[in-house]
């Protein structure tokens, strides 16, 4: 009995992390992102219009928060609300697949560099320096502007200019994966490099990948909103949090409801995110492994 | 002098003839800092036949643990095999061997048991999922027949219940039953030869004679020869039928354990029979070695224990000696085996 409580301070973190999902820590930013992917989700029902139509372009220009139009109507008389709740999904999946098409990118380009070792692993990772060395907002306004983005193409946009960190991330704890002895025993029983990567690293990765998944998307929809409010994102006529914010621009003063609701939604969901991330990286440090 | 536990070898079974493993002049080489070289193993040759035990000796830093990886290809880079090594496993050159085909002998035909289970065990998966993983690799069973087989061994290295056992992870099995869990990865798909390097080390008392007593059971099963690295004595006599005693690199003295027990004769041997503490020994101190291995880097000229030996006279400085026949199966590598008058204990400097 004692051997095993004992043991138990050296619980590992993958394990755990089944154990602690519910904990009280991730509950609350857990909560909130659910809300905001269940809202996305069910738009469709959830939305009180379309929010493509044009109800009343004479009478129901930039009408103001009522209880018919709960967050009021755009300059094309549609309405806030279900064009907040039909952006809620551009939003959150275009900064979701985005940030898994980093992840997996980052993982494999990280993972490979760590395992090819010497002068492979010394030019993949200068390459990487390179990238970092590119501001990010940069080289995604240069390529919005060349280039008309549908959706599919913003999110490849973000995915591919977000792996950079993941990269590093992945190859330094991978390289201190492979200095541990578990990994030598295991090429003793005969497995192969790239089950040894899937089956035996991969899961240790756990931990630091979700903690920069969850703060990769928050940085991804802010990014999201920017680049849609600045005309290069997602455009007419879709809707994403950022492009409302982007139609009531010019008229900040006159129609605040245009850029309020839509900047609230961006700010909950962003929040979200940073928290689940922080909330995790605590709970991985309170679990880790003692070296 | 022999324990009641050793057993006469067992009667080889006749494959080919020759030993299963043959490692011959065996160099391993690691880059050290300044542009110098360490050779951590410095031309060992040994053989072990079909189903035998064989011990190998040595304090810490002397290439026992190189020398067992190097035997499945997993000497850790930079380190290196220096060409002209040989290691020939059941008639395959292993130092020849792609990739593959090296692979498709790891863990099949020769399997590796670690000293420290606790690290040797991949903590995120589960135990049953680590020995079903080896028979995988190697098989075409499925992944339940996999699964069952797993839980077998695990039953036949004494875990009790191990169909829930095989489903928790190695942080929530005792220091005992991880080595148990190691020895059943090892031995899962019954190889014909076994490293264990130093098995018991990390374990306490009580549990070392269980795991050795395991480990004898098994072999004894399954005819596996067994190449079992240790710096106790007390776990040679208990298991060996021959004894490789390693220092600085080199064997330097080689025989059955039998007669190494009972005619030490290289001083090393000696020494380190010597510091085995026995039961009513009235002396305070603990006897000990003096001194400590050289570096690697820099291996003394001539015999390389004649610093520490207390019989060292002026032809050790000079000359190194070969290892030298002294019975049939008996070798040590010490002049006085050719000089015996010279065994005069000279007083420390």
């Amino acid at each position: 009995m004692s051997a095993e409580a004992s043991s138990r301070t050296l619980a590992t973190r993958a394990p755990a992390l089944r154990a602690r999902v519910t904990s009280r820590a991730l509950a609350a930013p857990l909560a909130l992102l659910g809300a905001l992917a269940l809202i996305a989700v069910a738009a469709p029902w959830l939305a009180p219009q379309d929010p493509r139509v044009t109800l009343d372009m004479v009478g129901l220009k930039y009408h103001a928060p009522s209880m018919a139009f709960p967050l009021g109507t755009d300059g094309a008389s549609r309405d806030v609300l279900s064009r907040v709740l039909y952006g809620a999904r551009v939003s959150l999946s275009v900064a979701t697949i985005a940030v898994l098409v980093s992840l997996v990118v980052g993982t494999c380009y990280g993972a490979l560099a760590a395992f090819a070792g010497g002068r492979v692993e010394q030019m993949l990772m200068r390459a990487l320096d390179v990238a970092l060395s590119l501001p990010r907002m940069l080289v995604l306004l240069v390529v919005g502007a060349l280039w008309d983005l549908e959706v599919r193409g913003l999110i490849l946009l973000l995915g591919l200019t977000g792996w950079y960190g993941v990269a590093r991330l992945v190859r330094g704890e991978v390289q201190q994966q492979l200095a541990r002895e578990y990994l030598l025993a295991a090429r003793a029983t005969g497995v192969a490099s790239w089950r040894m990567l899937t089956r035996h690293v991969l899961p240790h990765l756990l931990p630091v990948l979700s903690v920069a998944a969850s703060i990769g998307v928050a940085q991804t929809i802010s990014l999201e909103a920017g680049l849609s409010f600045l005309g290069f994102g997602v455009h007419e006529p879709t809707a994403s949090w950022g492009s409302i914010m982007r139609d009531g621009s010019s008229v900040l003063r006159s129609a605040w409801w245009l850029t309020l609701f839509p900047g609230l939604a961006t700010l909950a969901a962003v929040v979200a995110c940073n928290w689940l991330g922080d909330a995790l990286r605590d709970v991985f440090a309170s679990e880790q492994v003692p070296a | 002098m022999t324990s009641p536990h050793t057993r006469s070898p067992r009667s080889a079974p006749t494959i080919g003839g020759g030993p299963l493993l043959n490692v011959h002049a065996l160099q391993v080489a690691f880059p050290a800092a300044g542009g110098a070289v360490a050779r951590a193993v410095d031309g060992i040759s040994f053989t072990i036949a079909h189903g035998e035990t064989v011990c190998l000796v040595g304090e810490s830093g002397c290439g026992k643990s190189v020398t067992a990886l190097s035997l499945l290809r997993l000497v850790p880079p930079p380190g290196h095999i220096v060409a002209g090594s040989s290691i020939h496993f059941d008639g395959l050159d292993l130092l020849t061997l792609g990739d593959e085909q090296l692979r498709s002998i790891r863990g099949n035909r020769m399997a590796m048991i670690f000293q420290e289970p606790m690290t040797a065990l991949n903590p995120v998966l589960t135990v049953g999922d680590q020995i079903a993983e080896v028979v995988r690799v190697h098989t075409s069973a499925t992944r339940v027949q996999a699964w069952e087989r797993a839980v077998a061994m695990l039953g036949q290295v004494g875990i009790a219940d191990p169909a829930t056992r095989a489903r928790q992870y190695p942080h929530e099995l005792s220091g005992g039953m991880r080595q148990r869990v190691m020895i059943a990865m090892a031995l899962v798909l019954e190889p014909q030869f076994v490293i264990a390097d130093e098995p018991t080390t990390a374990l306490d008392v009580t549990i070392q004679a269980q795991i050795l007593e395991l480990l004898r059971d098994m072999r004894a099963r399954s005819g596996m020869a067994l190449l079992l690295i240790t710096h106790d004595l007390g776990v040679v006599a208990e298991m060996a039928s021959r004894v490789v005693v390693m220092y600085a690199g080199l064997v330097v003295e080689e025989a059955p354990v039998a007669a190494l027990f009972a005619n030490p004769s290289h001083p090393y041997t000696e020494g380190l029979l010597a510091a085995i503490p026995r039961l009513g020994d009235t002396q305070d101190r603990l006897t000990t070695i003096p001194g400590t291995v050289p570096a690697p880097t820099d291996w003394p000229t001539g015999c390389r224990f004649r610093e520490r030996c207390a019989y060292a006279y002026e032809r050790c400085a000079t000359e190194a000696p070969a290892l030298l026949q002294i019975g049939s199966a008996h070798r040590a590598r010490c002049h006085l085996v050719q000089e015996p008058e010279r065994r005069v204990r000279r007083t420390r400097r």
